[in-house]
């Protein structure tokens, strides 16, 4: 079971076996971070403390030295204001300074005055001037209060005799300013023993400003006012006699840490390595102090060092004991999960397949699934739903689902439906329903109404499709319809849709009226449609190849080897010949099959009767006097040439020529009829192509005596067409190559096979033609015009009806000429070319 | 010398004028003419027993086709050469149709007629006057 867990999850299970480890270990180093971080603090916490006591103590004693700064220059300012001031006058404002009080460590305040050696009469006769060994300036200390032995000694020294003070006076001097000079020594006094400390000048000049250069300050000088101080009581008191138990301090005068420059020391006992050490230079009157701190071991003592180890042994013990705990729990917990698999094992079907559903459901994006209570109110909706009617399940679920329904709908069925559905169980149903913004869409679905086991109605499932896009297309379809049923209703034509089996799909109202008049005897019209082919059959019959032309050209088209089969024909109807034009068309986009329309042509081909019988009828009675005329001529001819009378002779042949062209145009303009109603017909035979031409050379030779037609026939083929009509096209290029050289000999007639075709070339040496009017010339009614136009009579029809039967008969036509050069003009037919080929059309 | 014995033609053609015409043409040229367009026919030809007919194809009350089969079909008259004249078209066709032996369109070069009825009748043909 564990191995099954394990292997279920296994990293997941990994995780959960390795927890009690990884808490012991995070635990471990929670702690080792934690204590490494309250060690850190503390000892910021100190640096902190031993920064401030150094910085204390620094802004203490600046304060301290000037404030004594400050002594000096109102006692300065008492002496100018009272400049013959006596010992006891300085010795009352002294003590009203209270300087033991106010000022720690400063001895007192003094005066010592600048005689000249010419001014030593006016010392005083009580001070003796110490020492004695003259000199250029003597500076005899005049007044030193308060009273003290000390001060009563220091009455009549002259310190600028001593280097270190002299230096200072100097300094205080020259510039001006108060200055405080390096150490210096005390005498001893009694019981206090020899101390060290320093001593602060301030200059005092004739005037009360301070001059303005060296020179003017050393002429108007007339003394120092000075205070020794000593270094030890003006530390310890400007630290308040309470000095910092944590910090060491060395200070000395000036730049460096010399001992024999140190004002104040206050060391602890022991000597060890400092914490933190920090060196501070401070700028005082006139000169620089170095302050010297470093910390004591005491520090750590005022801290909570403790905290610390403390700290540590605290976060090992709950680190382990988490890890205990977590063990425990970890345990418990695959046990439990152990005993729960088992249990849940047969639930997680049961779940698995209520989650497919539930996918399945919310998943049928197209459809629909909506569940309702048995009153009718939407307890479900799936994602389906809310595309296809828009709103959210949260805006539905607890309405009514009459909601979508359209007004109307709602009116007249309600839930009338579902009541229908609980008896019948399911029910089908197609309606227009209405969507959130208020569009109309169609639905198509079923509604079931569901049971429990003990048949009590617990609701209904509905589940609906948008089928908009189909009930439009089908309304589409039927307007589409309407619309071609009426188009085609309103044709003259008989139109039939068929099958690709040519069975009557369906077939216009027309259709159906020709269907019943020339079937009126068929008991029904349906059995009828579905023979009707077989009907045609019996009923056409004045045309020449007639059904079976019908019916392979029909059966082409069904079978898809052409897309058009159009064919006229005729039959009896009612008594009557009736025409039609059959057009059949494949329906290439729908499934294969046809349509076939009927066209009543019976009166347009009764009109072309009526004309082809006019012009038959013509043409006959017109022939008809020509060859009487002609006859009559040759009458006469014969009876002048037994006179001798050649001269009638010679106009009787003249007028026998314009009888044959008049002749020639009534045969013109007789084809010109056929082709143009496509009637002209071909009675194909199989000829020698030679033979045909000499024939009608010879007949031609016959009628002209100006030209010489010079025959070159090296064809030697049999061609399978109309003997007459080719005939016809080879008289119509030579009378034309006679008449269009009239100044010329010689006519040329060539025969030849050239790539399997037989070629005819008529060449003449007559006016020829040019280039661009060439394309014309097989048009209808051309004719060459130009300055000779009055030569040449003839309705231009020769050549349009010579390329007509060349065309027709498979061949081709081309000429080549030039003005005044003559043409050639040449047609080519296919050959008879195998003698089973010979065979078969003979 | 004896004059020489002339051909008989047998003209029939319901057109006055091209009758007559071609009557006097082959007179002259030799012929003796015979017009003829009765109801009996046939009994009419083989009376005469002429040595060619030409024959008319659009005739007043009847076809000359007809006509020219009706000779080809008696034995009497059967090998009379027929030549078939017509405005007509396609008178191969006919001539085939009704088993005459030539045809000559209208309208008609005298001298293409001249030697149609050479060509099927050589040894009558008149000799022509000198």
């Amino acid at each position: 079971m564990i191995r099954r867990l394990l292997s279920a999850h296994r990293f997941v299970r990994f995780l959960i076996l390795a927890t009690p480890t990884a808490t012991l270990i995070l635990g471990i180093i929670l702690t080792v971070g934690i204590t490494y971080y309250i060690h850190t603090l503390n000892d910021e916490r100190e640096k902190i403390e031993f920064n401030h006591a150094s910085q204390t103590i620094v802004s203490r004693s600046t304060r301290s030295i000037n404030s004594t700064v400050a002594l000096l220059y109102s006692t300065r300012a008492h002496m100018l204001a009272n400049p013959d001031i006596t010992q006891e006058e300085f010795s009352l404002f002294v003590q009203q300074i209270l300087i033991k009080e106010n000022y720690r460590g400063v001895m007192g305040v003094g005066f010592s005055r600048l005689y000249a050696p010419s001014e030593l009469d006016q010392i005083a006769p009580d001070i003796q001037v110490v020492p004695d060994s003259p000199r250029d300036e003597y500076h005899v200390v005049s007044l030193s209060e308060p009273k003290s032995l000390r001060n009563e000694q220091a009455l009549g020294y002259d310190k600028f005799t001593e280097a270190t003070r002299r230096v200072a006076m100097e300094e205080a001097r020259d510039k001006g300013i108060p200055v405080v000079s390096q150490r210096v020594m005390f005498p001893e006094e009694i019981g206090d023993g020899e101390q060290s400390g320093f001593i602060i000048f301030l200059p005092i000049y004739e005037t009360e400003e301070v001059p303005a250069n060296i020179t003017a300050r050393r002429e108007s000088l007339i003394g120092f006012i000075f205070a020794p101080v000593r270094g030890n009581d003006f530390f310890m008191g400007a630290m308040d006699l309470q000095p910092p138990e944590e910090v060491n301090l060395q200070v000395y005068t000036g730049e460096k840490n010399e001992s024999t420059q140190e004002i104040f020391r206050w060391l602890s006992e022991r000597e060890t390595q400092p914490k933190f050490q920090l060196r501070r230079r401070v700028e005082i009157p006139g000169s620089v102090w170095l302050f010297d701190f470093s910390s004591r071991a005491t520090i750590s003592s005022t801290s909570n060092w403790w905290f610390s180890p403390v700290t540590l042994a605290g976060g090992l013990v709950i680190a382990v004991s988490l890890y205990r705990t977590t063990r425990h729990q970890v345990n418990a917990r695959i046990r439990a999960e152990i005993s729960e698999m088992q249990l849940s094992q047969s639930k997680q079907e049961l779940e698995e397949s209520e989650q497919r559903l539930k996918l399945l459901v919310d998943g049928a994006k197209d459809y629909a699934i909506i569940m309702l209570d048995p009153t009718g109110c939407i307890v479900s909706w799936n994602f389906g739903a809310q595309n296809m009617l828009g709103h959210t399940e949260e805006q539905v679920i607890g309405t009514s689902y009459t909601l979508f329904f359209n007004t109307g709908d709602r009116r007249r069925n309600g839930l009338k439906e579902l009541q229908q559905t609980i008896g019948v169980g399911s029910l089908d149903y197609e309606r227009e329903f209405t969507r959130k913004d208020g569009t109309k869409i169609w639905a198509s679905g079923v509604i079931n109404a569901l049971h429990d086991s003990e048949k009590r109605l617990k609701g209904f499932a509905i589940i609906a499709r948008d089928v908009t896009s189909r009930i439009e297309t089908d309304n589409e379809l039927q307007r589409s319809k309407a619309l071609n049923e009426a188009i085609l209703s309103s044709l003259p034509a008989h139109i039939a849709v068929l099958d690709p089996s040519g069975n009557v799909l369906d077939s216009n109202k027309s259709w159906g009226l020709l269907m019943t008049k020339v079937h009126h005897q068929r008991p029904s019209l349906k059995a009828f449609e579905n023979n009707w082919l077989d009907w045609w059959r019996q009923q056409i019959t004045s045309t020449d190849t007639g059904i079976d032309t019908i019916v392979s050209g029909l059966t082409r088209v069904l079978k898809g080897k052409k897309k058009t089969f159009t064919y006229e024909f005729g039959f009896h109807l009612e008594g009557k010949e009736v025409w039609f034009l059959l057009q059949v068309t494949a329906l290439r986009h729908i499934q294969g099959g046809v349509v076939v329309s009927l066209v009543d042509i019976s009166g347009r081909k009764n009109l072309e009767k009526q004309k082809d019988e006019f012009l038959s009828i013509a043409s006959h009675e017109l022939k008809t006097p020509i060859t009487s005329t002609k006859t009559y001529g040759e009458v006469l001819k014969r009876i002048f040439l037994r006179k001798n009378d050649t001269e009638s002779v010679d106009l009787l042949e003249k007028m026998d020529n314009q009888l044959v062209k008049v002749t020639s145009l009534i045969n013109d303009l007789l084809d010109i009829s056929k082709i143009e109603a496509g009637k002209i017909r071909f009675n194909k035979e199989v000829f020698d192509f030679d033979d045909m031409v000499k024939e009608v050379v010879d007949l031609i030779q016959l009628s002209t005596e100006d030209h010489k037609i010079k025959m070159s026939l090296d064809a030697d083929v049999n061609v399978y067409a109309d003997r007459e009509r080719i005939g016809q096209a080879v008289t119509n290029l030579l009378t034309n190559a006679i008449k269009y050289s009239p100044d010329a000999k010689r006519v040329e007639v060539m025969t030849k096979v050239v790539d399997g075709e037989v070629q005819c070339h008529v060449r003449d040496f007559g006016i020829g033609i040019e280039k661009e009017k060439q394309a014309q010339l097989f048009q209808r009614f051309y004719r060459v015009t130009g300055p000779q136009l009055h030569t040449f009579q003839g309705l231009g029809l020769g050549l349009y009806i010579t390329n007509e039967i060349i065309s027709r008969s498979g061949g081709k036509i081309w000429l080549e000429s030039a003005p005044k050069e003559g043409s050639l003009f040449s047609f080519s037919l296919p050959t008879v070319k195998t003698k089973l080929e010979k065979k078969v059309l003979a | 010398m004896t004059q020489p014995i002339r051909p008989k033609v047998l003209v029939v053609d319901d057109d006055e004028a091209i009758s007559d015409s071609l009557c006097m043409l082959l007179d002259f040229e030799g012929f003796e003419v015979f017009t003829k367009q009765d109801i009996n026919f046939l009994e009419e030809v083989k009376k005469i027993k002429p040595d060619i007919i030409l024959l008319d194809i659009w005739l007043s009350g009847t076809d000359g086709r007809e006509l020219c089969l009706k000779i080809k079909c008696d034995d009497d008259t059967e090998s009379i050469p027929v030549i078939l004249i017509s405005a007509s078209r396609n008178l191969a066709k006919s001539m085939e149709a009704c088993r005459a032996d030539a045809f000559v369109e209208k309208p008609f070069e005298i001298e293409v007629v001249l030697k149609t009825i050479r060509d099927l009748i050589p040894s009558k043909f008149p000799q022509p006057e000198k």
